[in-house]
């Protein structure tokens, strides 16, 4: 079942000067269509202007298409009285954690988004609970966010969004600016919310090392999926699309170093698989070589 | 060295003054408040040491940490006791050259010191017991009943309470903006105090516009999370006066009394 459907989508904005006449228009998705799958982890890359945090902004209905449809579990984000609907089924984590944490206190910014929903007071208390034990935050529980470090401040953001239930989390580069620590926990807890409790992910990003254990990986480039010089388009396992490097490359995107060396070892005519993502993959593929090579 | 700074100074322990509902001791601060400004007796100053005495002691924040607050008034509280001391007339006790002090100048100047100084302790003894976001639920819902004219209350309590979440985060932003001008030769500390307030406006222009790009981002993350004004929000932990506040009242209202009493009795 797909939780996300993308009809030929068409999203522009437009600047406009002091006098609001437009200095020019700019199309962000062009004919965009792209289908989710439930229960999925999917990860968007792509570099700036590319279109990818236009998606995630359709997605949430902060953004409404110009033309063609976004359906967010079935319902139309352009229909007003679905909005609410849409946002609760589709959470949005953004770049800097420390502009999307509304309150003074770890525990009520948490509460804030089932308050909007309006979900009765016992049953906020028994969604923080869990939620503030399941993000690791108990120690933080009654702090002030400023006390927080970067990936805390972000989980914290998480958990914002987690306390409303959501089917689907978009996170548009929630790691940007992390450092390497910060960034392993922020993943870390979004894999798991993945796996344990099924919850889609949307992860845009522009790290490669973030992409390797996604479900699907999808190239944004120019508006729409990027496609290769065959016209197929980047869209695919992370294996499959990391055993064409040198289509990457061309899309300004460093792979992996690790696939990088394996890559370039079997260009230089070693017999290795293609697509080797983890160190522990390349070991063992020379391993084998070597095995054979002594047999 | 700006992050030292901390808007009201809440001192955390348990207490019953802490318990109180928010609404309950904004309402008693202003009672008091009221109160000092009633009573011009004696007695009356009695009743408001002796209950003022009782809150501290019974929100068990140390006397020191309270009076803290008093340095700030120091310059207003000699300038007032100075006017009364030698402008009133009255019964002449002392006189040297064209100085002279009078009995109803003293009594004056202390009724009227004793009175700046119970409106700030009585305040502070307010901000000291009750975390901002109490303070800001309190006047949201103490405050409601103004909904009926068409005054956005939920608005500006969350605004408020917006602003007090910001406060560390733009503090530290001007640190930042200061240093790097700083580093590029910029000087705040040298000339006079014209200069120094000139050399503080290149520091708001980049302010101001991080300020404005954080509240962008903000509401837009606000609206993700399905805000939607007042309507049909409810509350984590809603506020509900318990049998203490109802106690609370009671002393409040016998205390009251006994002010307006004082005033009009003697």
């Amino acid at each position: 079942m797909n939780i996300i459907e993308a009809a030929r989508v068409v999203y522009k904005y437009t600047l406009h000067d002091e006098e609001d006449n437009v200095i020019e228009t700019q199309t962000a998705l062009s004919n965009f269509s792209l289908e989710i799958e439930k229960g999925s982890f999917v990860c968007v890359l792509g570099h700036n202007g590319s279109g990818k945090s236009s998606f995630a902004k359709l997605i949430n209905g902060l953004n409404l298409p110009d033309e063609g449809t976004i359906l967010v579990s079935g319902r139309d984000t352009r229909d007003e009285d679905n909005i609410l609907k849409v946002r609760e089924s589709a959470g949005m984590v953004f770049q800097n954690p420390d502009n999307q944490i509304v309150a003074n206190i770890v525990e009520e910014d948490v509460a804030f988004g089932p308050e909007n929903m309006g979900v009765p007071s016992e049953e906020i208390i028994e969604r923080v609970d869990s939620v503030i034990e399941k993000l690791g935050l108990s120690a933080f529980r009654y702090k002030s966010p400023n006390r927080l470090s970067g990936g805390q401040k972000q989980r914290t953001a998480i958990a914002g969004i987690v306390a409303m239930k959501p089917q689907c989390i978009v996170l548009d580069e929630p790691t940007a600016m992390l450092d390497p620590s910060g960034r392993k926990d922020v993943l870390d807890a979004v894999h798991e919310l993945n796996k344990k409790d099924g919850i889609t992910i949307i992860l845009i990003t522009h790290y490669m090392e973030e992409a390797i254990d996604a479900d699907r990986l999808i190239v944004m480039e120019k508006g729409n999926i990027a496609a290769d010089a065959s016209g197929r388009p980047l869209d695919g396992t992370p294996r499959e699309l990391f055993t064409r490097v040198d289509e990457l490359k061309k899309h300004s995107l460093s792979v992996p170093v690790i696939t990088e060396l394996a890559f370039r070892l079997k260009n230089k005519g070693l017999d290795i698989p293609e697509g080797i993502l983890t160190r522990k993959e390349l070991v063992e593929a020379l391993k084998a070589l070597r095995d054979k090579e002594n047999a | 060295m700006l992050k030292d700074i901390t808007l009201g100074q809440y001192y955390p322990v348990d207490s019953a003054i802490h318990r109180l509902d928010p609404r309950t001791k904004l309402a008693g601060t202003l009672l008091y408040l009221i109160s000092l400004f009633i009573t011009s007796t004696a007695a009356g100053y009695i009743i408001a040491t002796a209950f003022l005495g009782f809150c501290i002691y019974m929100s068990r924040v140390p006397v020191s940490y309270i009076t803290r607050g008093l340095k700030a008034i120091v310059v207003i509280l000699m300038l007032s006791a100075c006017i009364n001391i030698f402008f009133i007339d009255g019964t002449v006790l002392f006189r040297l050259g064209f100085i002279r002090i009078t009995y109803e100048g003293l009594i004056t100047a202390a009724f009227m010191g004793l009175r700046l100084v119970y409106l700030v302790i009585g305040s502070s003894l307010m901000t000291l017991t009750t975390t901002p976001t109490q303070l800001t639920d309190g006047l949201e819902k103490g405050l409601g009943f103004l909904n009926r004219f068409k005054l956005p209350v939920h608005d500006i309590a969350m605004m408020m309470s917006i602003a007090l979440r910001f406060i560390p985060i733009l503090t530290d932003e001007t640190d930042k903006i200061m240093k790097a001008q700083k580093a590029r030769g910029a000087d705040f500390e040298t000339g006079n105090i014209f200069r120094k307030a000139k050399a503080m406006v290149p520091i708001l222009v980049p302010l101001f516009i991080a300020a404005f790009r954080r509240a962008s981002d903000l509401a837009l993350a606000m609206e993700s999370r399905c805000y939607h004004g007042g309507s049909g929000r409810t509350k984590m932990k809603p506020l509900k006066y318990g049998p203490n506040d109802r106690a609370a009242y009671l002393v409040l209202l016998i205390y009251f009394a006994a002010m307006a009493a004082s005033r009009f009795l003697y």
